[in-house]
Parts: C-alpha cells; sequence; structure tokens
C-alpha cells in the first residue's frame, strides 16, 4: 500500500494538481462525503461444529460518512466513520435455533488525494468497533474494538460547484478478527466551508 | 499496517504414521508392561546426534481411549526441544516403534520408524524379568523429512536408568500441554491436550479457569473470546458474557475442540490419564467455593479410583488470595500460592510457586522445604534456563510451555 500511495503521489504530481498562480490566494474546504451502499464479507467463516447446521449471509448495508479538510495540496486529511455489516448467520442445532451477526463502527482518521482528475484514493488507520449479536437461549450483545484499515477509489461527477457526486469502491480490514470486507457506494460530495489561506509567492 | 501485511503464519503439518505395513502387519502385538519399563532410560544418540543432541530420554506414557489403554514411547532430545513420540509392537521377536518426530523451535518434523533385533537387546526386554545394562540395548531405525519416507539412520545406544531425584519431580505443562501458538495439533485448556499432555514428557498440567455466565468454571485463558485460542464464530468479548449452553454451541477451539467445562478436564485427569498433578489456575476474581467444591469432589473421586492425584487451587493475586481466605475450609484446601512467603503462611498453602524472573532462590526454597512445602517456579521456556534451573535450583517442579525440554534435562541430569 506504501508503493501505491508513493505511485499515486507521482501521478497526482504530473495530472492532478495545478498550483495557483503567484499572488492568488490558496483556498481551504471542508468537505462533507456521505454515502451508503452494500458490502461483501471476504474473510473465511471456518466455525467447524459437528452436527450443528449453519446458514451464512455475507452481505448487508454499508455507509460511510467523512469530514476532510481540503487544502489546496494533494493530500486531504480527515475523520471517517459509518456502519458496516460484516456477517451473520443462523445456526440449528437439533431443536434449537439461534442467530448471530457481527457489525462494525468504523472510527478512522483518513487521508485523501487525486489520483487522476475526479479519480480520487482514500486510506484510513483507525478503529473498527465491533458489535456482535447473540440470540440463542438469551440474547448476549457483545463489544470488542479492533485496529484496521482501510483503502477506497472514488470517481467524482460534479454536479455544482461544491458539490459532487461519487461511485466508491473500499476494502476494509479489521486486523485483530481478521475480517476483510469490500463494499461499493453511491457517495455525495459538498464542499461546504471554504476560506482563504495564505497568499501564494 | 506493513507490519500487519507482512506477518507470517506458521503451520506444523503432522505427519500420518500409519503407512509403515510391517507395523501394521497382523503378527506385531502390544509390548508388556516389563518390556516397556525397561526400555525407559538414558539413550546416546550415534547416527542422527548432529540433528537431535547426543542423548536422549526414553519414557512411556498412557492415556485410555474408549476403554482401551494407549502406550506411547516418547525420546526427549538435548537440541532444538525435539522429541519424537511413538507407539510400541514386539513382532517375531523384535520391538518396533513407529512415530513422528519434531521440533518445537521451528516447524520441522517428519516420520520416525526404529527396531530393537533380538541381537540389540529385544531378547532381554521380550523376557520375563528384563534387566538392562549400559550398552546392552540398541535401538535402530530412520527417520525423514515431514511425509518423506524415513531413510535417514538414526541410533540409540542404552546408557543408564532415567534420573530420578528429587521425587516427586513435577514436569507442569502450561494450559494443559503447550501454548496454541507452539504450534502443536490439538489446542491448549482442552480434553484433547489433557489426553495428549504425558506424550510429551509432562506429569501433571495447570490449567486456566474461568467462570461461564451462570457461574459454572470452564477452561479457558485469555480475557476474550478471540481468534489466537478459537475458530470464528462471531462471538466476541468476555467469555463470562456467555452461558456454557452458548459456548459449547458456538465456540469451538483453534482444533474443533469444545470449551471444556472444569469438571469435563477432571474427569479427564483422573479416568483417563495417569497424570499425577492439577494447578487450577484461577483466571477470575469471584468466589472460589465453586472451584473448591469441584477439587474436593475430584480429589475424592481420585483417591477412590486408587490415584495418587494432588489438585491444588492456583493462587495468582491479591483478589484470589481474598477470596480463598474467604472459604470456610481454606485451610484444609491445597492451594498453591504464586505471591510472597507471608502469603504463602497466610494461605497455608502447601506450595509456592514464584515466577522464574526471580532466580533459583535456594534460600527461600529450603526455607520452604523446610516448613514442609513444595516449591514451583513459572513459566520456563528457554533452554538454558530450563538447564540452569534443573542443574542449580531445588525446585519441586517446572511449568513450562515446552515439558519435553524439562523431560530431558531432568530424565538426564
Amino acid at each position: 500500500m506504501v508503493v501505491l500511495i508513493v505511485a499515486c503521489n507521482s501521478l497526482s504530481a504530473q495530472d492532478a494538481v495545478k498550483p495557483n498562480p503567484p499572488g492568488i490566494a490558496k483556498k481551504h474546504s471542508l468537505v462533507l462525503d456521505i454515502g451508503g451502499g452494500y458490502s461483501n464479507y471476504l474473510s473465511p467463516l471456518n466455525f467447524k461444529a459437528t452436527g450443528i447446521e449453519k446458514d451464512y449471509v455475507r452481505s448487508g448495508p454499508a455507509a460511510t460518512i467523512r469530514i476532510l479538510w481540503q487544502p489546496q495540496y494533494r493530500l486531504r486529511l480527515g475523520l471517517e466513520t459509518g456502519f458496516c455489516n460484516f456477517y451473520s448467520y443462523r445456526l440449528v442445532n437439533g431443536n434449537k435455533k439461534g442467530k448471530v451477526s457481527v457489525s462494525a463502527i468504523p472510527v478512522m482518521v483518513v487521508w485523501s488525494m487525486a489520483i487522476v482528475k475526479r479519480l480520487d484514493i482514500f486510506a484510513g488507520f483507525g478503529t473498527y468497533m465491533l458489535t456482535s449479536k447473540l440470540d440463542y437461549e438469551g440474547k448476549v450483545i457483545s463489544k470488542l474494538n479492533s485496529l484496521g484499515t482501510s483503502v477506497a477509489l472514488a470517481y467524482k461527477i460534479p454536479i455544482s460547484k461544491t458539490t459532487a457526486i461519487a461511485a466508491e469502491a473500499k476494502w476494509m480490514n479489521a486486523f485483530q478478527t481478521k475480517d476483510d470486507v469490500v463494499s461499493a457506494e453511491l457517495r455525495v460530495v459538498w464542499k461546504f466551508f471554504q476560506w482563504d489561506g495564505r497568499k501564494g509567492k | 499496517m506493513v507490519a500487519a501485511g507482512c506477518k507470517n503464519e506458521y503451520k506444523v503439518v503432522m505427519p500420518d504414521a500409519s503407512g509403515w505395513n510391517l507395523f501394521n502387519s497382523p503378527g506385531a502385538l502390544p509390548l508388556a508392561f516389563a518390556s516397556r519399563t525397561a526400555m525407559e532410560g538414558v539413550y546416546s544418540v550415534f547416527n542422527g546426534s548432529d540433528i537431535f543432541g547426543e542423548l536422549s530420554a526414553i519414557k512411556w506414557s498412557y492415556t485410555i481411549k474408549n476403554a482401551d489403554t494407549v502406550f506411547h514411547v516418547s525420546g526427549f532430545f538435548g537440541k532444538d526441544i525435539a522429541y519424537f513420540i511413538g507407539t510400541g509392537k514386539k513382532l517375531n521377536g523384535s520391538i518396533l516403534i513407529n512415530g513422528y518426530w519434531r521440533k518445537m523451535v521451528s516447524t520441522e518434523t517428519g516420520l520416525i520408524r526404529l527396531i530393537i533385533s533380538a541381537e540389540n537387546g529385544s531378547s532381554i526386554l521380550l523376557g520375563p524379568n528384563p534387566i538392562v545394562t549400559p550398552g546392552s540395548i540398541t535401538i535402530d531405525g530412520f527417520f525423514g523429512n515431514q511425509q518423506q519416507e524415513p531413510v535417514i539412520p538414526i541410533t540409540f545406544k542404552y546408557t543408564r536408568k532415567l534420573n530420578n531425584s528429587p521425587s516427586p519431580f513435577r514436569i507442569l505443562a502450561h494450559r494443559s500441554g503447550g501454548r496454541t501458538s507452539d504450534l502443536l495439533s490439538v489446542s491448549e485448556n482442552s480434553v484433547e491436550m489433557i489426553l495428549k499432555t504425558a506424550e510429551f514428557g509432562s506429569t501433571g498440567i495447570e490449567i486456566d479457569v474461568r467462570l461461564s455466565k451462570g457461574g459454572i468454571p470452564i477452561l479457558y485463558h485469555d480475557n476474550t473470546i478471540n481468534l489466537r485460542t478459537t475458530q470464528k464464530s462471531g462471538l466476541l468479548g468476555p467469555v463470562e458474557n456467555y452461558t456454557y449452553e452458548q459456548l459449547s454451541t458456538f465456540v469451538r477451539l483453534t482444533h474443533g475442540e469444545k470449551i471444556p467445562t472444569l469438571k469435563d478436564a477432571l474427569e479427564t485427569v483422573v479416568y483417563k490419564t495417569g497424570l499425577t498433578f492439577v494447578w487450577l489456575d484461577t483466571k477470575y476474581a469471584g468466589s472460589l467455593a465453586i472451584v473448591r467444591a469441584i477439587q474436593k469432589e475430584y480429589l475424592q473421586k481420585a483417591a477412590a479410583a486408587g490415584r495418587t492425584l494432588q489438585i491444588v487451587i492456583g493462587l495468582p493475586g491479591d483478589e484470589q488470595l481474598e477470596q480463598f481466605l474467604a472459604l470456610p475450609d481454606y485451610a484444609s484446601a491445597p492451594s498453591l500460592c504464586e505471591l510472597s512467603l507471608a502469603d504463602v503462611e497466610r494461605s497455608k498453602a502447601i506450595i509456592w510457586a514464584p515466577r522464574f524472573t526471580e532466580g533459583t532462590q535456594n534460600d527461600n526454597v529450603a526455607l520452604v522445604h523446610q516448613q514442609g512445602k513444595q516449591a514451583f517456579v513459572w513459566t520456563l521456556d528457554v533452554p538454558e534456563f530450563i538447564t540452569s534451573f534443573i542443574n542449580e535450583g531445588q525446585f519441586d517442579g517446572i511449568l513450562t510451555n515446552f515439558p519435553s525440554c524439562v523431560a530431558y534435562n531432568y530424565y538426564v541430569h
């Protein structure tokens, strides 16, 4: 991933960012980036129990909210959260039935930059706040935080000076619990606050 | 992120030793008790000493499976925490040993096939009253790598009896046999590991006790359900969040075993193994009354079964000590205290168990011995430290993740 970021940085330097002409104020923006879609759980689910039938569901809704500080430089910095259904399964053990579901709320520091015009990459690092819900001979809700990362690619189409829509593909990885998830989301990107930075030379 | 991506996942694929036709032939019969015990001893290793070291301590153990007693022969080596484990039979006047070897410092393993011919000592071992003298038994054979046919020669020659001083010396297996992370073929704190641990040289076990929701004592080490110890089940957080019914249905240990109850574990120890010591490491801070009741029940069962077995309640911290002192019969409950000598006295513990980082502490150990108590040390895994504690220390037992290494050092001492 480090190689990818370096490569993207180089591409961006050549293709994406044109410095402001001398004497022109550099704009800073705060961007709200919000969207939702569908996720698919990739990691193996290897819980093996003789005589117990299980029916796994690996896909479910996903949503992401980001707030990014967008200076007139290549890298943008922000915070990301959202929601993702990782997986669930129903279980039949003789005449008893149960259900388990695992979902996550990511809380990440996220970096973003344009690779080429309209195509942005996002890389996040932080924690996944996991929630496990068990319904079998009683209900149990347990929570666990797992360090993790995310990488996303978004293609943006501007629809006004401050607003764009985007399609995004994202990969999420929680280290401790070895969860890998991909998602596809439709997004709205809104530059909701702007201010002037220092003057260029 | 990069570090996580570069992490290696090591795996040991245990070789399948069932393919030796000679060993499987219908004429191959089990060995008698006298043959097995006479074979035990310290052997010099000739061919193969560059791989395994110059000495091996060979010892038999047993477990009971489906009402049948299964005997295993183990050879403990001095190099790279290597060992072999096999089974033995007699055929046409020879003794055959068939099994696998493993090095705990790596993922190296393979098959091993050994023969004691009539001229090399099987006539002595298979006789009515075998008396073994130095040089009277030579074990010849071959070992191989992974599942390859064994073709590398190895030779053992009997040199002396196994050391047995001090006696009893407790070779205590951490988490019932060794950590799951040591790539053993069964999971830590499982009934399956308890059945296997004597093959690694253990004479006793340490097991980790927690309470499920509802108060059933179970064996589990970590604070939370995680992928180090269990398969991915979707259940997260402390085991104490879940009832035993829920854990038993949804959670499988790394190699597919169920989390056992303390009663499952002790039932196995008493009726299916020859283990002589159990250290209940209490990992929770609540009342110890249920653990004490189970301890008492299984000490009675062991006595009724004619077993010599000690079961002690471990006191690793102040919270457990206070809970233990709150028991009405704490003074008569066998316990092991990891705290100060004053706390050993206060709790009436029969064993003091300091951490190895404090050194051999020979003066304190002598003091404990004077009071008629024993001293164990935990958790010793580095071979040089194990050698040093056995050669220079006075402890009565060592807790370790590598019981085969302690067994080697003790028996060849």
